[in-house]
């Protein structure tokens, strides 16, 4: 992969990556991963 | 079939990968407890296949959050974990898997386990090893969108949730203990085949079923992290090839999606013709 085009996919995504964090927590769901998260997850373990 | 070839320098990775579970699942007591912690920590995803229902856990699992978000009542494009799959795998790429990743370490501790003839390739191995994609695309991804509240995955699958999550919480807590069924009998069968097969072939959960593996495999040629190659120094000794973990060659393919970045390659070099560092070379631009 030529260098140029490395780095262009690479800052691209790296920009979309911050912009979805940021995104993501505007729009709640950052949230909704901590709710999630902070609740023993019964299909994880099998149970659910 | 060969036996396990040892790598000067192993131990720390080994240190590595063992502080890095400490420092993503810090509280141990939850374990004794049959709880998980509900801090407020939670809200950032873990770089591995870090399970939020191991009781120790302070970070979202990244395959869970995100079959959450697609499996909700009202599915939503999950911005916030690709956010954070994105920032990790272009900057390191699968050295999440090699150096981070719990289960990974699991897996390669089992690995070492001498006595049994160790497998490194076999027919089919590089086809099956595409299994990974169609878990992400199907189970992760697919599934979920169609069938609201089940994270297929997580809940048929992951070795890790049973491991770290589902044996200590039902080893701990009657409640759950108690509504123990086939589903969790299913996971346990699941685990251990892993488990035994790891005694064959290293690390094959890595190799042919993990979704979080192949999400960074796909960022690997572009991360910064990086095995970067001097062909100029290569003498073509060959000690490179045994050593790789995911058996592959690492003198040809450095920037393959398999690459988990471990190292072992770089060490075993006796004329430091494969670097693992930061930023793209000249040489790995071809």
């Amino acid at each position: 992969m030529k260098r140029y085009l490395k780095t262009g996919i690479f800052v691209a995504l790296a920009i979309a990556g911050a912009a979805f964090i940021v995104y993501g927590i505007a729009s709640g769901q950052a949230v909704a991963v901590l709710n999630k998260a902070i609740r023993i997850c019964m299909e994880c373990i099998g149970i659910g | 079939m060969a036996k396990a070839k040892r790598v000067k320098g192993e131990w720390k990775r080994l240190t590595v990968q063992a502080a890095a579970f400490l420092v993503q699942n810090p509280k141990l007591h939850h374990f004794f407890l049959g709880t998980i912690d509900q801090g407020n920590t939670k809200i950032v995803c873990a770089p591995g296949l870090n399970c939020y229902s191991c009781p120790a856990a302070i970070g979202a699992c990244p395959i869970g959050s995100l079959q959450s978000a697609l499996s909700a009542k009202k599915p939503s494009f999950p911005f916030y974990v690709l956010g954070f799959l994105l920032l990790f795998g272009l900057a390191f790429g699968r050295w999440i898997c090699g150096w981070l990743c719990p289960f990974g370490w699991v897996q390669d501790l089992i690995y070492k386990i001498p006595f049994f003839k160790k497998i490194r390739t076999f027919r089919g191995d590089k086809y099956l090893r595409l299994l990974k994609y169609a878990v992400l695309a199907i189970l992760v991804i697919l599934l979920p969108l169609l069938d609201t509240l089940v994270p297929y995955f997580c809940k048929y699958v992951c070795p890790s949730g049973t491991l770290f999550g589902a044996i200590p919480l039902t080893l701990f807590n009657a409640g759950l203990r108690a509504q123990i069924g086939p589903l969790f009998w299913w996971k346990i069968g699941v685990l251990t085949a892993i488990l035994l097969l790891s005694l064959l072939i290293s690390r094959p959960f890595c190799r042919y079923l993990c979704p979080l593996g192949a999400i960074y495999g796909l960022m690997n040629r572009i991360a910064l992290l990086g095995l970067r190659p001097e062909p100029d120094r290569c003498v073509h000794c060959g000690k490179c090839e045994p050593v790789c973990p995911m058996g592959i060659d690492p003198k040809t393919q450095f920037d393959s999606m398999e690459c988990i970045r471990c190292g072992r390659c770089a060490r075993a070099c006796p004329t430091d013709a494969l670097n693992l560092r930061f930023g793209w070379s000249k040489n790995s631009q071809k």
